[in-house]
């Protein structure tokens, strides 16, 4: 009892500075070391059992902890990491004691690895500790408040009380003193004084005691107890003392009660001696005459007369030994108490804070395994107060709360139960709608009877299953005869014995809202049952197609939502049917338009065949063209280099020979004049030769340039004699003329001039003797044919249209033999190889001029008798034919569709000896 | 075909271009015997040197020439504005259809065609300068 104070406050000492004994070297051992959690944990028994043994202010570990207590409540596991962090903030040595508010500080931290620990071991654990705490510190400061409190009022009522009895005692003396030295004091006689004041002696507290007379003399004087001399008593104070009597009692006033007592109350003094821890007491000796008789005799008659006398002063020594004695003894008895109060207080603090804070710790836990899903919290509380009925009442309410869990589970599976009971319908009628679709699925093979049947089937195997029946049937309608009675088409589970015969459809249809049958129906329209049996017709757009019969287990009528679904399974039967037969129809249908289609496929591939032929030669000939424009761009580009490379050395040889001729270079003979003209023909033939091969050329890759004019035909034959006549000069011959003088056509003058020039040169060159004729006419409308057509090579027939000019040149030459009239219009052909050195010319002059006569729209022809002569005839129309593009296109068609002409001038051309052709020429 | 003895006005000079010597000499040959001062240059680069240097009044300009050719030539000359005056008569063996256009297109005044007689050729000088 004690020894808690101390420990106590040691306790708190150590819980406000926990660093110090860290901080204290050799105190705790290093942090983090090995022995650390062992230590502690003996060192916290040292803790719970109060001191430690060997007097050491403080264990370090148990520093940390506000009390042994929550100590004992902490969980022994989570000790090494509180440790662990609280020495962590220990070796921290700027928290020490820096400022007043570190040990408040370092409290704190202390506090909240307290918390750490706990929030290991949870928040119950925490919430316990804080709460155990709270309710025990509340309870300790209380107990702490009242024992201070009590001990207080103890305390100063004691002391009041003793200062009360002090003073009565004092009183009481003083007058038993005045009392008895009345008349000693009042008759001065020291015998009578003795003997009042030796009763006195045996007072224990009485130290001294003397006596005064009316004039402060002293009468009497002893000192009680030895070694104590009472002090000579100051002689003003006993003037004084007696003054205040005497004025008092002169005034002589009746008083009730005691007049002694009052006076001694009245004019005491009372002085405290410090040395000898006494108190000196002084009163006035009063006698009156209503005092006590006996003295009264013994009084002066003048005396005896009134009133009250002051005859002297008594004086008093006490001892407060005794009374501080008493004093201390009150102290420490109060002292006593209210440690025992306190100690008991702490013991009910502690018993009533773990009372109520353990059941509502034991509270949270259970509701913490209720939150941790344990719906049985283990709860020991066994009270009836408060706390108990809240423990029934937390109980009640986790059994409530299983209930509930439970009924929802329950709920929660009759739910689950319900859905697979509905996936499982849902999932037979998706079978069922399935087999319904499958023959649409197959649809690209085609559908007949039997497999409509087959679906038939497997549709109501579907359907019996999704429903739950011990079978059923289809019946349908003959498809050819609607009137005819049903005919079952598919069964399943059971027997067609119980199925029974074929219901009349006009039976089924007819009962439809009517009720019949023990009044059983469903009351679903179209669904009838009728005994064990459903009877639902199959209607599609109102046409009835059959009945669908279903055999239930029991004569019990099926749910709704079952009748229902039959009903709506009977309608998509209906359609599957009702797109069955209309399948049915649509593969027969399809199979011969199929038949057809292979057919006209054949045919389609046939054609795709030879256009794809055509597509091919289109693309071969392509290609062919292709080829040859590239090579007569080739030959064009070779054509003229050719053309400059014998111009240039031309241009020399005549250049040279009209310098002679003109005798530039001097003076020359007739000889040589006749020589150099001869050269200069020659070189005039060789420069027309080239002109021509280059016009052929040129014709030949189509880049013969037309211009279509007015052509005065008189005008252009003149012109063509004329140019006849200078080629031929050495000849002798005529040319005759026949030509309307105004004809006019529209064509290209320069190429008809040359076609023309070419045949009469031509004519010229073959008559050796005679004459040639260029009749130039307008044909007369009926295109007379002529009669030398039989012989005549006609190339092209012209077509016979109004205003075709026809020019004839006429000779009376060698002729040409009827086998080489298709040949004379070839390149370099002349009647014979012989011919040309006998003739002269090119060999090319005709071929250019069937080339010309193509494009200007004109045909040729010849016809000719051997060794008469030969006549040319070119026909030419007054309107060129394609005005502006067919010019152009004759030729080139030509050569597209005749490639061999084109390629054999080419290859024909290198072969080709022009210097002699020209030297053939020359040789005339 | 008679010599006509250069009279009042100083004679014409005439720069022909040609790198075929034959037809060269014959030509210098023809226009000396009628008067005229011929300069004679046989690729294209005397050529322009030739006329930017002594001014001739007249080119007779071959196309087919080395080293820049006729065609080049003849757009230089008429770019260039000291030269653009001279008259510039293409003198060539390409007489395909065609090349006449062509020539005419590089800025030719004249067109004339090989072979050419010298009397023929003289006869287009004259009639180019203005001297018939």
């Amino acid at each position: 009892m004690t020894e808690k104070p101390p420990q106590r406050a040691t306790a708190r000492d150590k819980n406000d500075t926990p660093e110090r004994p860290a901080s204290a070297p050799g105190a705790v051992p290093e942090p983090g070391t090995g022995p650390v959690p062992k230590r502690r944990s003996s060192r916290h028994g040292v803790s719970n059992a109060g001191l430690s043994p060997d007097g050491a202010p403080a264990s370090p570990a148990a520093s940390g902890q506000p009390d042994g207590l929550s100590m004992r409540d902490t969980l022994p596991m989570a000790q090494p990491s509180g440790l662990a962090s609280r020495l962590k903030n220990s070796v921290s040595p700027e928290e020490t004691v820096e400022t007043p508010l570190a040990p408040f500080l370092s409290s704190e931290s202390v506090l909240q690895d307290h918390t750490e620990v706990s929030s290991w071991g949870g928040l119950v654990q925490h919430q316990r500790s804080s709460f155990f705490r709270q309710v025990f510190l509340l309870l300790f400061m209380m107990s702490l408040a009242m024992a201070v409190g009590s001990w207080a009022i103890y305390y100063s009522r004691q002391v009041t009380f003793l200062e009360e009895d002090r003073k009565q005692r004092a009183e009481l003396l003083l007058g038993y003193l005045a009392t008895q030295s009345q008349l000693g004091a009042y008759a001065g006689d020291r015998v009578l004084l003795e003997s009042a004041v030796r009763r006195m002696e045996d007072i224990k507290d009485v130290l001294f005691v003397a006596v005064y007379d009316s004039e402060g003399r002293e009468l009497l004087k002893t000192g009680m107890r030895s070694g104590i001399s009472p002090s000579e008593a100051p002689r003003k104070l006993l003037l004084d003392l007696l003054a205040a009597a005497r004025a008092d009692t002169a005034l002589n006033v009746p008083r009730q009660g005691d007049l002694f007592a009052q006076s001694i109350s009245r004019h005491k003094r009372v002085f405290e001696s410090e040395q000898n821890n006494s108190l000196d007491l002084y009163a006035p000796i009063i006698i009156n005459e209503r005092g006590e008789p006996g003295i009264t005799e013994y009084m002066f008659p003048a005396d005896r007369l009134a009133r009250d006398h002051v005859v002297g002063v008594a004086r008093v020594g006490l001892s407060l030994e005794a009374a501080n004695e008493r004093l201390n003894e009150v102290v420490r008895w109060g002292v006593g108490l209210g440690l025992l109060l306190m100690v008991l207080g702490t013991i009910a603090a502690y018993f009533i804070a773990g009372r109520i804070s353990v059941p509502i710790m034991e509270l949270a836990r259970g509701a913490d395994e209720i939150r941790n899903g344990n719906l049985h919290p283990q709860i020991q509380i066994q009270r009836s107060d408060e706390l108990g009925t809240l423990a029934d009442s937390f109980l009640r309410m986790a059994e409530r709360l299983r209930e509930t869990m439970f009924a929802l589970s329950r709920l929660n599976r009759d739910l689950e139960s319900e859905v697979k009971r509905r996936t499982r319908q849902i999932r037979l009628a998706y079978a069922f709608t399935s087999v319904l679709n499958s023959p649409i699925d197959r649809s690209d093979e085609g559908m007949d009877a039997a497999d409509l049947t087959v679906m038939l089937d497997q549709a109501l195997v579907a359907l019996v299953e999704a429903t739950g029946t011990l079978g059923g049937g289809v019946f349908l309608t003959d498809e050819n005869n609607p009137e005819a009675e049903l005919l079952i088409r598919a069964a399943c589970g059971v027997s067609t014995m119980t199925l029974g015969p074929p219901p009349s459809l006009q039976d089924v249809l007819a009962r439809q809202g009517v009720s019949q049958d023990a009044d059983r129906s469903a009351g679903r329209e179209g669904v009838r049952a009728v005994g064990r049996k459903l009877l639902v017709p199959l209607i599609f757009r109102h046409h009835p197609m059959g009945v669908l019969v279903l055999v239930m287990p029991s004569e019990q009528l099926p749910e709704p939502g079952l009748i229902e679904f039959v009903r709506q399974a009977a309608a998509q039967l209906a359609i599957a049917v009702s797109n069955g037969r209309a399948f049915t129809r649509v593969t027969q249908l399809a199979t011969e338009l199929r038949l057809r289609g292979d057919a006209l496929a054949a045919q389609r591939d046939q054609l795709e065949q030879q256009r794809n032929q055509l597509t091919t030669q289109s693309y071969q000939l392509r290609l062919q063209r292709n080829q040859l424009r590239e090579v007569n761009r080739l030959k064009s580009e070779f054509l003229a280099n050719v053309s400059h490379e014998l111009r240039t050395p031309l241009n020399a040889i005549m250049g040279y020979s009209e310098l002679v001729q003109d005798e530039i270079y001097g003076p020359i003979t007739s000889d040589a004049h006749e020589a150099i003209s001869g050269v200069l023909a020659s070189s005039s033939n060789l420069l027309r030769l080239i002109n021509q091969i280059l016009d052929l050329s040129r014709i030949e890759a189509g880049r013969m340039e037309i211009y279509f004019e007015e052509v005065n035909l008189y005008t252009l034959c003149t012109a063509v004699i004329k140019e006849a006549e200078a080629m031929g000069r050495d000849r002798p011959y005529r040319v005759y003329l026949t030509c309307p003088a105004d004809l006019r056509v529209k064509t290209d003058a320069v190429k008809l001039q040359q076609v023309l020039t070419n045949l009469v040169a031509n004519a010229i060159k073959f008559t050796a003797q005679g004459s040639v004729h260029l009749d130039v006419s307008e044909e007369s409308p009926p295109p007379m044919p002529t009669d030398s057509t039989s012989a005549s090579a006609s190339l092209v027939p012209a077509e016979a249209r109004p205003g075709v000019i026809l020019i004839s040149i006429r000779d009376t030459g060698i002729g040409i033999k009827s086998e080489y009239l298709e040949l004379i219009f070839e390149e370099f052909r002349q009647v014979d190889g012989s011919s040309t050195r006998r003739y002269g010319g090119t060999g090319l002059g005709l071929a250019i001029a069937k080339r010309l006569t193509e494009i200007l729209g004109a045909t040729i022809s010849v016809e000719s008798t051997h060794g008469v002569g030969s006549t040319f005839t070119v026909r030419l129309p007054k309107q060129p034919p394609q005005l502006g593009s067919g010019g152009r296109r004759g030729p080139g068609k030509e050569q597209d569709s005749n490639p061999a002409l084109s390629l054999g001038a080419e290859i024909s051309l290198p072969g080709m000896t022009i210097p002699g052709v020209g030297l053939g020429s020359d040789g005339e | 075909m008679t010599i006509e003895p250069p009279a009042g006005p100083p004679p014409k000079t005439i720069l022909l271009v040609d790198d075929d010597l034959h037809n060269q000499r014959i030509f210098e040959k023809v226009l000396r015997h009628h008067g005229f001062q011929v300069l004679v240059a046989m690729t294209g680069d005397v050529a322009l040197q030739e006329a930017v240097s002594k001014r001739p009044d007249l080119i007779l300009m071959d196309l087919s020439i080395p080293v820049v050719d006729g065609w080049e030539c003849t757009r230089r000359l008429k770019a260039a504005p000291q030269t653009r005056s001279i008259q510039i008569l293409a003198l060539t063996a390409h007489a395909m259809r065609g090349d006449q256009e062509r020539a005419l297109a590089a800025g030719c005044d004249g067109y004339l065609p090989k072979p050419i007689s010298p009397r023929a050729l003289v006869d287009e000088v004259k009639k180019a300068l203005g001297m018939l």
